[in-house]
């Protein structure tokens, strides 16, 4: 990958991938972290991106969803000590709404990420979560389930 | 409470609005970018591998007990005088934010997660690095990253001495 490949990369799918890990973990310093993680291993493993099997913006936010689950399991073990102070706050809205779509299983978050934010296809999607279109069809299902009932008190604000 | 009509749902969904992105992640990203390229850093600016401590803390009663240094960091006088590495299980993992200034050295700490009785000890060895400096154009440049300082009993250098034998 050229110079100018990596950076026309960057540019066009920064965005998406630092939005997509911050919505996933809910941490901008993290976020940051796993985007700087993705575009590095981009500019390693240019090879890893297979054009005849899906985008570059879906190869970059499945390697986000890779890299966040891995955190994830690492930091099973640990104790928080403190709120993240760069973390969101829930204040307006956005943010209760983000909060809810926290709280749901990482499995069925990223599916709605993936499908109500990304514009994903259910295709797209179980590619990207590697798992088949039935499953993603159904933890999307109970996700949005979810979320109508989690959201319902909004609905007058 | 009735639950959200379809419509409703991704109405709501939509006020849950993109952030702009950093913008020190292109600092990071481009800044490591030649090192990258040159193939000897991975991790950029997270900087090596977690900075491991080994230490290692003679059982209680003995006399003896030694502590085990690597990558140039070392675990602070005071754990091991203590019981905090003789308690069985204390082992970890502790999280912190660093500042690491434009000449490689953390000028600030933050512990994010990890034991509260490992924290103090973390980020004495987190101080203690001397990162490569992100670079930006060439230049070398400040940036705040996570790092994960990781403490384990080592067996294998605890002296068994004084007891009595």
């Amino acid at each position: 990958m050229t110079e100018r490949d990596f950076r026309s990369a960057f540019d066009d799918h920064k965005g998406a991938v630092y939005n997509f890990a911050l919505r996933l973990t809910g941490s901008a310093a993290t976020a940051e972290d796993l985007a700087q993680d993705c575009f590095l291993l981009l500019l390693r493993h240019p090879g890893r991106f297979d054009a005849s099997r899906g985008t570059l913006r879906a190869f970059l936010l499945g390697v986000v969803r890779k890299l966040a689950m891995r955190r994830w399991r690492e930091e099973q073990r640990l104790e928080p000590l403190d709120d993240d102070p760069r973390t969101e706050a829930p204040g307006d809205i956005g943010l209760l709404v983000g909060a809810a779509v926290r709280s749901l299983p990482p499995l069925q978050r990223e599916a709605v990420l993936l499908f109500e934010y990304e514009g994903f296809t259910l295709e797209e999607i179980a590619r990207t979560v590697e798992a088949d279109v039935g499953t993603v069809k159904s933890r999307l299902h109970r996700a949005r389930e979810r979320l109508r009932h989690l959201l319902a008190p909004l609905r007058t604000r | 409470m009735t639950p959200l009509r379809d419509d409703e749902l991704r109405e709501m969904l939509r006020r849950w609005e993109a952030s702009p992105v950093p913008a020190s992640l292109e600092a990071r990203v481009f800044g490591n970018q030649r090192r990258v390229r040159a193939g000897w850093l991975w991790g950029a600016v997270r900087v090596p591998v977690p900075a491991l401590v080994l230490a290692a803390a003679a059982l209680v009663g003995l006399a003896t007990a030694e502590v085990h240094r690597q990558r140039e960091m070392r675990l602070p006088q005071g754990m091991v005088d203590g019981n905090l590495i003789r308690a069985p299980g204390l082992e970890g993992v502790v999280k912190l934010r660093i500042h690491i200034d434009s000449d490689g050295r953390v000028t600030g700490t933050t512990a994010l997660r990890g034991d509260p009785r490992l924290v103090p000890a973390a980020i004495d060895a987190a101080k203690q690095r001397v990162y490569r400096p992100a670079l930006l154009n060439g230049n070398p440049i400040a940036v705040d990253t996570q790092v994960e300082v990781s403490f384990r009993v080592d067996v294998n250098v605890v002296t068994k001495r004084g007891d009595g034998q």
